[in-house]
């Protein structure tokens, strides 16, 4: 296997339904290896995860708002603290906030994780639907800053942050044990 | 206990499906789509419906040999079922009374 085989059918196995993910991986696969491009793998990779998070995230509705309440809460007041301390040791600098920002993300979707998970794909669903939840709120929350003419290069770096930090903490997701309990609910 | 009622989509994989019987599977279905339906589809969605239709009751799948191609994968290949044809009976013959007649549909595709 190539490393772009063997990327996407990780990616698809850790997003992947279970009754769904083994056909549509060998049919890829059949595909890839019979001359499409990898454009058109990863439009259909990015298709099939759009679509098993949905499902998930349908199917376990109230499995999702409680993964996204408790997201919240471990986020928004770790988020407040690390920021007035970063505003205090490095002048509010967006390198060092990326980093301690994605952090608490990483920690906040473990949490959620580690607490509600009940099959992989649902896990990596809730995290996904928590992280859009989270990094949208904090957009809506930061959208006045982001045009301030005072600082222009500082507060696009925000923006940056704010939109590349779900991929971090989509990989603090990946990184969680998996659990295989059922849960009610 | 209300009938389940399909979607365009469904209507579409199960048109397919009776196109291509007995070798549907996830590629030929989005081909067949794609070539005659003259619409897009994603295989992640196709399988999707697939398994939606299964769970209905409208379709039946089972699995074919592992290929090396495939990275020893196996197909799973759908058949329509009794209950799914006769659902596509009923909406075919919806379709085409609803349709009957308009002057507005003249020139479109048939």
């Amino acid at each position: 296997m190539t490393r772009t085989e063997r990327t996407f059918v990780q990616v698809l196995e850790w997003f992947g339904a279970a009754n769904t993910s083994d056909p549509l991986i060998g049919d890829l696969l059949e595909e890839l290896r019979s001359g499409r491009s990898r454009w058109w793998l990863w439009r259909q990779v990015l298709a099939a995860v759009a679509g098993s998070v949905v499902r998930e995230a349908a199917s376990n509705k109230l499995l999702s708002l409680r993964a996204i309440a408790t997201g919240m809460l471990v986020a928004m007041p770790l988020s407040a603290v690390v920021k007035r301390a970063a505003d205090f040791s490095w002048g509010n600098e967006p390198l060092q906030f990326c980093f301690l920002n994605c952090f608490i993300f990483v920690v906040a979707a473990a949490a959620v994780g580690h607490k509600f998970p009940r099959h992989r794909a649902a896990t990596v669903a809730v995290f996904t639907l928590y992280s859009l939840t989270a990094r949208i709120s904090l957009i809506a929350f930061n959208a006045p800053h982001f045009f301030s003419p005072s600082h222009p290069p500082r507060e696009l770096g925000y923006a940056a942050v704010t939109i590349l930090a779900p991929l971090f903490t989509l990989f603090g997701g990946f990184l969680l044990p998996t659990r295989t309990e059922h849960l009610e609910c | 206990m209300t009938r389940r009622q399909i979607n365009d989509v469904e209507m579409l994989i199960l048109l397919a499906l009776i196109r291509l019987a007995p070798e549907a599977y996830g590629v030929p279905i989005a081909r067949e789509i794609e070539a005659r339906g003259q619409r897009s589809i994603a295989l992640g969605t196709v399988y999707a419906v697939l398994e939606r239709l299964e769970a209905a009751g409208f379709v039946n799948s089972e699995l074919g040999e592992a290929t090396p191609e495939r990275g020893g994968r196996a197909r799973r290949y759908f058949q329509i079922t009794p209950e799914g044809l006769e659902q596509v009976r009923t909406v075919h013959s919806s379709l085409r009374a609803m349709s009957a007649g308009l002057k507005e549909l003249k020139g479109s595709v048939s």
